[in-house]
């Protein structure tokens, strides 16, 4: 009898143990995206800005009753790297990934994460490639082909630049070549003039110089560049050197303030087509830089925004599936409206979202809003 | 409850009262050494991380003071140029990877190597300590991919100096310092940013620490700390570097901390287990071989031992408890089975009384069931013995005394009463009823509940008929003795209607004196028939009842118009019939002397009537407050017939007659009562 008594008790212990331990375990998130090389700028503070959801989520209370967690994988930059930390990712139990930062390594893991069912909320993924297409691909950045639309109009109403060059990094092949050849598409539906295209790989430290001297050679009046923030530092600085006057205009993708520590002078004039700009005087945007500021000591970029909105959108569609991966889908695209870090948002059917277009450009080493959205 | 064997009770209490004292005595010296150990290993990394502090401070006081040596440096007298000069300062500061001088507006004068300038400096950062700054977070160097960070120094004539300050050499001399710590050192601004890290992939991916533990502890302020990171427990501690406000944060996981300390104890434990368990099972051994073998085989012969034979002990028992032991056993064997001839003489002794008694016997459980049942019970009740095993007693009862029976029966359960009796009628087989006189008990076991009742029934249907008929020629005699007396009473009645209307043809007052006399003697006696008839008990007269009949009336024949008044105090006292007429007799008569005498030439007067029966005498006194009686009065004397009545009456009564009374006349009867039940009033 004593003995029963004994056991019954441990066994009362043991699962009331493992009840406490189900109902303390954490929701996993990943996020995945580069935290080394020279495009870093973009997963380091897209990671950081998905950290400070996270914090602030588990602040409230946290979802369906538990903790959020964010494990955080570097992707490296490359398709091969942001495959193994998918993996690795949900091997850890991750119920979606927050991530890519880049296209390419978002296109190069999809078809994976597809194949387990797994959901990919990108927050700066902008290739239309994936635009409209009913899969487990959500993102919090409109796809860059109105970023290149708006551009191009920009550049020959605006600047009345009639002949351009496309270059683009072809390590990001995914986003460079759909931005580049919407570009072209719409340069040339108002009749501007392509004088030549080219790529490079950022990985092997291209020659800045010879590229420079490639554009300029074609007669172009400007350069539509798309790559990292550190690579169109190296471009401008390579152009300034060489005492070529050179319009350089770019997507979304190296609007950072890496570009300004890395530019310098050289920097100065970029155009950039984007969906974010620093100068949104809203409150809860002045309230998430300070908060972001206060946390991790330096200012937020685009990157940091997204990653921040990506979390709360993943937190909200998680409270309706309990914290389970299992309809997760669903739930995402009938999250409704978000209140996000930059201004409120909802994704469509397909997951995409939909925000309006600034021009930015680099004035006095700051950036400047030179056109808002519908202006 | 099963019982332990022997050798499972010695192993409980060894380790009861061995190893589990020294237990907590060893629990009680690991927490010991483990609080002096903690404090130890704690107190050796807050010195280590304030040393790692001092010397990083050192470092980067070193490099802002090579800043403030350029930027204090008088212009060039010899003409060299700003960038000139840049390059040269640079070339002497292998730690700079950059330098940058902007204007007091924070637009750039000059970089080198050479970059933008005229432009306002981008960086801008929050520590500020006299003239110096920290301008940016600890990031990758764009050029280079080394960790570096931005640092400043005020010029005098406004504007900053800023260097790119390579951390390489410091993080390299910090990873080196931390090899000779079990712990492992962490280096972050302070924001949580990494500098260093042991892990050298958190550095490159740039981590941020400032959720960790130790670092909200550390901003917090708090010394030393415990916590739980990545499934682990450190100890941890830190040192602030107060110009930069970056922390040294030094943690040693908590197992690898507490080893030297434990790890002795542990092993005391380890040997003590082990000591214990072997002792434990030599012990055991013995144990089985020497006492519980031997106590099993014995506990097996007992088993086995053939009804009605006595236990023999072996001759060599292994230990002298278990030959006392088995000698108990053999006696104990012999006074069972002794105990159990006499238990069976005994029991067939109670059979034989039980079975032939003379009266019904039964056992029934406390509910009524039947159990037992003796043939004169059979006899009675008409049921076999089989049909009574599936019944109850109640079933027997008769419905109208079922409530009484289970009244008087829980009366005996509850404990209130040992046994009940009473007589009852029981319903037959055959449906009949049968009288029965049933004494009822419990058997009680040693805890005082109930068993069993044992019920006697004695039939007495012969003797409840002849009750019934000797009840019955009572009444009937009652009711002729009733009437006699009813019809003496009313012929008194008529003789004195025959005196009333005789009366009519008499004129002379002398004689109709005499006839209402005689009339209202003949009235008393009729009076007593007539109190004896109404009365529920033949044999006496309720004297009280009587007097306040008979004072009145005769009070009523003889006032004369007059205001006589009469009293009357009298006990419930009864007399017999032989007694009864001569006292009322002697009351009519006291009291009509009085009526007609007591009050001649009064117009008023009382006339009191009391009577006391005490100590088997009664006592009626009869007196009045008139003329009262002349001094020689002799009621014996008297030749008048009412006190000459008095006089014989009285005898006959063997009674005695007083006279008194100072006022009035006064007289006293007194005799003893015979066989009269009388009641004193209060």
């Amino acid at each position: 009898m004593r003995k029963k008594t004994i056991l019954a008790v441990l066994l009362l212990s043991v699962a009331a143990s493992i009840l406490m331990c189900r109902g303390g375990d954490p929701i996993v998130i990943g996020f995945a995206g580069q935290l080394t090389g020279t495009s870093s700028d973009l997963g380091v503070q897209g990671r950081n800005g998905a950290t400070l959801a996270v914090e602030e989520v588990n602040r409230a209370g946290g979802v369906a009753g538990r903790q959020l967690k964010l494990l955080a994988m570097d992707d490296g930059n490359t398709p091969e790297a942001a495959l193994a930390a998918d993996e690795r990712l949900l091997a850890a139990g991750a119920v979606a990934i927050v991530g890519h930062m880049t296209s390419s390594q978002t296109m190069a893991v999809l078809p994976m994460l597809e194949a387990r069912g797994a959901v990919l909320v990108s927050p700066t993924t902008s290739t239309p490639a994936l635009t409209a297409i009913k899969d487990h691909f959500f993102r919090l950045i409109p796809d860059n082909s109105r970023w290149a639309a708006a551009l191009a109009e920009f550049a020959l109403r605006d600047r009345k630049i009639g002949r351009v060059f496309v270059l683009g990094d072809s390590d990001n092949a995914s986003y460079t070549t759909s931005f580049n050849n919407a570009f072209i598409r719409n340069f040339q539906s108002i009749n501007g003039f392509i004088s030549g295209t080219a790529e490079f790989s950022s990985r092997f430290r291209p020659d800045w110089n010879a590229l420079v001297e490639t554009v300029a050679a074609s007669g172009a009046q400007a350069v539509v560049l798309t790559a990292s923030a550190r690579d169109v530092a190296e471009f401008a600085k390579a152009r300034t050197l060489a005492g070529i006057e050179l319009h350089i205009l770019c997507p979304t993708w190296p609007y950072t303030r890496e570009i300004l520590v890395s530019g310098g002078e050289s920097v100065e004039g970029i155009v950039f087509a984007t969906s974010y700009t620093e100068e949104n005087d809203s409150s809860r945007f002045k309230s998430f830089q300070q908060r972001y500021e206060s946390r991790f000591g330096w200012v937020p970029s685009f990157a940091a925004a997204y990653s921040y909105d990506a979390v709360l959108l993943l937190a909200k569609a998680l409270a309706e599936t309990g914290g389970g991966r299992r309809g997760l889908e669903e739930a995402l695209v009938s999250a409704g409206t978000i209140q996000g870090a930059i201004g409120d948002f909802s994704l469509d059917q397909y997951g995409d979202v939909s925000r309006g277009t600034f021009l930015v450009t680099i004035e006095q080493g700051r950036f400047q809003t030179l056109r808002r959205p519908g202006e | 409850m099963s019982s332990r064997p022997i050798a499972s009770i010695i192993s409980r209490s060894l380790i009861q009262r061995t190893l589990i004292p020294a237990m907590v005595c060893l629990i009680f010296l690991a927490v010991i050494q483990g609080i002096k150990q903690k404090n130890a290993v704690e107190s050796k990394n807050q010195d280590f991380a304030r040393t790692l502090a001092l010397y990083t401070e050192a470092y980067m006081d070193g490099a802002y003071h090579s800043l403030e040596h350029f930027a204090d440096a008088p212009p060039s007298v010899s003409g060299v140029s700003l960038p000139q000069r840049l390059k040269d300062m640079l070339a002497v500061m292998p730690s700079m990877d950059r330098l940058i001088l902007t204007d007091a507006r924070n637009t750039i004068l000059s970089a080198e190597p050479a970059g933008p300038r005229g432009l306002d400096f981008p960086i801008r950062f929050d520590n500020v300590h006299g003239r110096r700054h920290v301008l940016s977070r600890p990031l990758p160097s764009p050029q280079s991919g080394v960790l570096t960070v931005f640092i400043g120094v005020e010029r005098a004539s406004g504007g900053v100096l800023a260097g790119e300050l390579n951390l390489f050499e410091l993080t390299n001399h910090i990873f080196a310092l931390s090899r000779s710590l079990p712990g492992e050192i962490i280096l972050c601004d302070g924001f949580g940013n990494l500098v260093s890290h042991p892990e050298p992939s958190q550095v490159a991916t740039q981590t941020n620490i400032g959720d960790s533990p130790l670092f909200k502890a550390a901003k917090q302020g708090q010394a030393t700390q415990i916590y739980l990171d990545d499934g682990g427990l450190y100890l941890g501690t830190h040192a602030v570097i107060p110009e930069l406000g970056w922390l040294v944060l030094v943690r040693t996981p908590a197992a690898a901390a507490m080893a030297p300390a434990l790890a002795p104890v542990i092993g005391t434990a380890m040997v003590m287990a082990f000591v214990f368990v072997t002792l434990t099972l030599l012990l055991r051994r013995e144990l089985d071989k020497r006492i519980a073998s031997p106590m099993a085989q014995a506990a097996t012969r007992l088993d086995r031992l053939p009804r009605d034979a006595s236990f023999k002990p072996i001759p060599d028992p292994p230990f002298a408890e278990l030959g006392r032991f088995e000698a108990a056993v053999e006696d104990m064997t012999e006074r069972v089975l002794s105990g159990e001839a006499h238990l069976r003489e005994s029991e067939r002794r109670f059979r034989a009384i039980f079975e032939q008694a003379a009266v019904g016997l039964v056992q029934c459980t406390p509910d009524g069931h039947f159990l037992r049942a003796n043939k004169r019970f059979i006899q009675i009740c008409g049921y076999s013995p089989q049909e009574l095993s599936g019944m109850n007693l109640r079933e027997l009862t008769l419905p109208e005394d079922r409530q009484g029976d289970l009244a008087s029966m829980r009366l005996v359960l509850s404990g209130h009463l040992p046994s009940y009796d009473m007589d009852k009628c029981l319903r037959t087989r055959d449906g009949e009823t049968v009288w029965v006189h049933l004494t009822a008990s419990a058997v009680r076991n040693d805890e005082g509940e109930v068993r069993s009742f044992i019920v006697v029934l004695e039939d007495v249907t012969a003797r409840k008929n002849a009750e019934k008929a000797v009840t019955d020629s009572l009444c009937e005699k009652e009711i002729l003795l009733r009437e006699i007396h009813h019809r003496v009473k009313n012929n008194l009645q008529i003789i004195s209607s025959l005196l009333y209307l005789q009366s009519d043809h008499v004129s002379d007052p002398e004689a109709l004196g005499m006839f209402l006399e005689s009339r209202n003697r003949i009235a008393s006696m009729a009076l007593v028939h007539e109190e004896l008839y109404r009365s529920d008990d033949l044999s006496s007269v309720n004297i009280r009842e009587y007097a306040l009949k008979l004072v009145p009336r005769l009070v009523a024949a003889f006032h004369s118009g007059k205001g006589i008044r009469c009293t009357i105090e009298a006990d419930d006292v009864c007399l017999v019939i032989g007694q009864a007429i001569p006292f009322g007799l002697v009351i009519n008569e006291l009291v009509t002397n009085a009526a007609k005498h007591a009050f001649v030439d009064r117009q008023s007067g009382t006339i009191s009537v009391i009577i006391h029966g005490v100590d088997g005498m009664l006592q009626a006194s009869v007196s009045d407050d008139g003329v009262g009686l002349p001094p020689d009065f002799d009621p014996a004397a008297t030749s008048t017939l009412g006190m000459q009545l008095v006089v014989q009456l009285t005898r006959q009564l063997r009674g005695e007659l007083t006279q008194g009374g100072k006022q009035g006349t006064s007289f006293t009867l007194s005799f003893p009562v015979t066989e009269a039940r009388f009641h004193e009033s209060d």
